[in-house]
């Protein structure tokens, strides 16, 4: 019965070639969608992740990495002094418009930090960043098209004053924000002074307001401690250890666009027109060797063993269909990561869950053509 | 008489859809022993198919019972008898119903494997029955690769190779022109016998007679 179940599979090669595709069709989508949803998760904390910070403090109205108030700079020195902390810096977040020499606007995130010493890695040299100038801003390679800039040296305004693009990182831009551009905290200051109402609202005191202080512990272990001991030092601060930090942005950005429910409508398309694809081609492969099957069961085969055959087509199905599923799957992601710099992560669990999706779909869609086979009446073996 | 392999008895059927005054068989009776050949005969449209193919438990009778090696097939559920026929009876079809895309010898095998012989096992038997049948060269191929005559001795050696408590064969020869389904027949006849398998052969052919233990006519849905 293996034997006939696999010829049956393997006998019409255009028919086969046919499912086989519907089959690569959905696996791809799956991991493309996946792909999609994971690198666009990850990307919500690039800045988070890329940083070595252990705690992340800010106000205690923050809401998420981009919408915080601001807290004054003095904290950095007060946190700095705790015990546990073994290096404390500033970190600014500002929104501006830079327009490149061509007159050409951009919306632009600047991130002012601290270069010498910082928790920050962008997939640079430190000394690549503590090199960096007044003026000078360090940014994503692939975000030069969106700047109107040429390369390294090339040079914009932000706020009327110059800016000059000094160095190229690496893996720094999340998929949705705003051209992020890396500088010194003076630079990102002069460029993005705070708006008023964000002075009224923040309670800070003498110089230049921040968003957040990154704090790294002395002592892997101490983190809560040090959490509590800046919670008990600034009652008007919370400090996030960095995962936590990670967890509330990415949780902002799933649950405020929704991304995860349209990727799975897409998806779950995807895997509806290949289950149809291959139910059809496996309904016609039945009805096909109808009179065949009532032979088999004249003679006395059972049900199990015909569903034991279709089960095995299904299988060979979604074997054979997800290798190049697989395949597209990859291309894709490699494209668009060569193309547009747009992250899509093939994950481990993201394949296994698209090998499971074409198991799962072969095996409803022989569950679907099973039927008409075992209906059919095994007298018809008797017939003329 | 020696125990009835297969039996039938007082076997009413109509086929769903017609009306009483169709019942395609009317009260028909047959017992057939262990080793002993019948043929049953009667003209075009007369039941001949129908009768095996209730005997062979493919179709319900209406009233009556069928019972195969001591088993009455009214008290199995479908899958039961499907398993009784797989283990006791052996089928030769009018067209043959070889399956397409098998070897000679896979056709053979399938039922053999179906009903739990060991790979190797089949393999061996369905070449040795083929062999008797006068295929061994020819075990390896297709259906679509052998003559008329050839895909029915595929059918017997289908037939023979479980070694079956009973085999029915439906019309044998009619869709062969030459001497040759009558030789098969023979043949079938012959190797049957050697097993001890009671066997049913329903047809209008006259050569097939002299091979035949009992003669039985199917008339008005009745044997006599
Ligand atoms: N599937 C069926 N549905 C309805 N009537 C049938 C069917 N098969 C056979 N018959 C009728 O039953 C009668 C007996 O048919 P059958 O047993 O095939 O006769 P035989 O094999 O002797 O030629 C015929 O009148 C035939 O028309
Ligand atoms: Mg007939």
């Amino acid at each position: 019965m293996r034997t006939l179940a696999l010829r049956y599979v393997f006998e019409d090669v255009p028919r086969l070639v046919a499912s086989l595709a519907g089959i690569a069709f959905a696996v791809a989508l799956v991991l493309v969608q996946t792909g999609i949803y994971s690198g666009f998760v990850r990307s919500t904390t690039l800045l988070v992740d890329n940083s070595e910070a252990d705690l992340w403090v800010a106000s205690r109205a923050m809401s998420y990495l981009e919408i915080t108030l601001p807290v004054p700079y003095s904290w950095v020195a007060r946190i700095g002094a705790l015990d546990g902390v073994q290096h404390a810096e500033p970190l600014v977040l500002r929104s501006a418009i830079w327009q490149s020499s061509d007159g050409t606007l951009d919306y632009i995130r600047v991130i002012g930090f601290e270069p010498a010493g910082s928790s920050l890695r962008l997939g640079v040299s430190p000394a690549a960043l503590t090199a960096m100038r007044h003026g000078d801003v360090a940014t994503d390679a692939a975000q030069l098209a969106s700047l109107h800039a040429a390369g390294v040296g090339a040079r914009g305004t932000i706020h009327g004053l110059p800016a000059r693009v000094a160095v190229l990182t690496q893996a720094s831009q999340p998929i949705i924000s705003p051209t992020f551009l890396y500088a010194s905290l003076d630079s990102a200051v002069a460029w993005a002074p705070l708006s008023l109402n964000e002075i009224m609202d923040g309670q800070h005191g003498s110089g230049t307001p921040l968003n957040y202080v990154l704090v790294r512990v002395r002592t892997p272990g101490s983190v809560n401690a040090v959490r509590a001991a800046i919670e008990r030092a600034l009652p008007s601060a919370r400090a996030f250890p960095r995962e936590e930090m990670a967890a509330i942005t990415r949780t902002f950005w799933v649950e405020r666009t929704k991304i995860g429910f349209l990727l799975l409508l897409g998806a779950s398309l995807g895997v509806f027109v290949g289950g149809i694809v291959v139910a059809q081609i496996l309904y016609a492969s039945v009805n096909e060797h109808l009179r065949e099957y009532g032979t088999l069961k004249a003679l006395g085969i059972g049900d199990r063993a015909l569903y034991g055959a279709i089960a095995l087509q299904a299988l060979t199905l979604a074997v054979l269909g997800y290798i190049p599923g697989l395949a597209i799957g990859i291309g894709v992601a490699a494209a668009a990561a060569a193309g547009r710099g747009t992250p899509i992560e093939i994950t481990p669990s993201g394949a296994v869950l698209a090998f499971a999706v074409a198991l799962l779909t072969c095996i409803a869609a022989a569950f679907v053509a099973v039927q008409r086979a075992v209906r059919v009446d095994p007298a018809l073996a008797f017939g003329a | 008489m020696r125990s009835a392999v297969v039996a039938g008895d007082a076997l009413y059927y109509r086929y769903p859809g017609s009306v009483a005054a169709d019942d395609v068989l009317h009260g028909a009776s047959l017992a057939v022993a262990a080793g002993e050949i019948v043929l049953v005969r009667g003209h075009s449209g007369s039941g001949k198919t129908t009768l095996l193919s209730v005997l062979a438990g493919l179709l319900s009778p209406a009233r009556g019972t069928v019972t195969v090696t001591g088993t009455d097939l009214g008290a199995l559920d479908r899958g039961a008898r499907a398993r009784l026929r797989l283990a006791k009876v052996g089928f030769v079809f009018q067209r043959f119903q070889l399956i397409a895309a098998l070897r000679a010898r896979e056709n053979v095998e399938l039922v053999l494997r179906a009903g739990g012989v060991a790979p190797r096992d089949a393999r061996r038997r369905s070449l040795e029955t083929l062999d008797a049948l006068g295929l061994g060269a020819k075990a390896e191929r297709y259906p679509r690769e052998l003559s008329g005559g050839e895909q029915q001795r595929v059918a017997i050696a289908r037939a023979l190779a479980k070694c079956p408590a009973v085999i029915f064969a439906d019309e044998p020869t009619s869709s062969l022109d030459s001497s040759s389904g009558a030789e098969a027949t023979a043949l079938l006849c012959a190797l049957a016998r050697g097993n001890g398998a009671a066997v049913v052969i329903a047809s209008h052919d006259e050569r097939i007679a002299p091979f035949v233990d009992r003669i039985v006519s199917v008339a008005d849905g009745r044997c006599g």
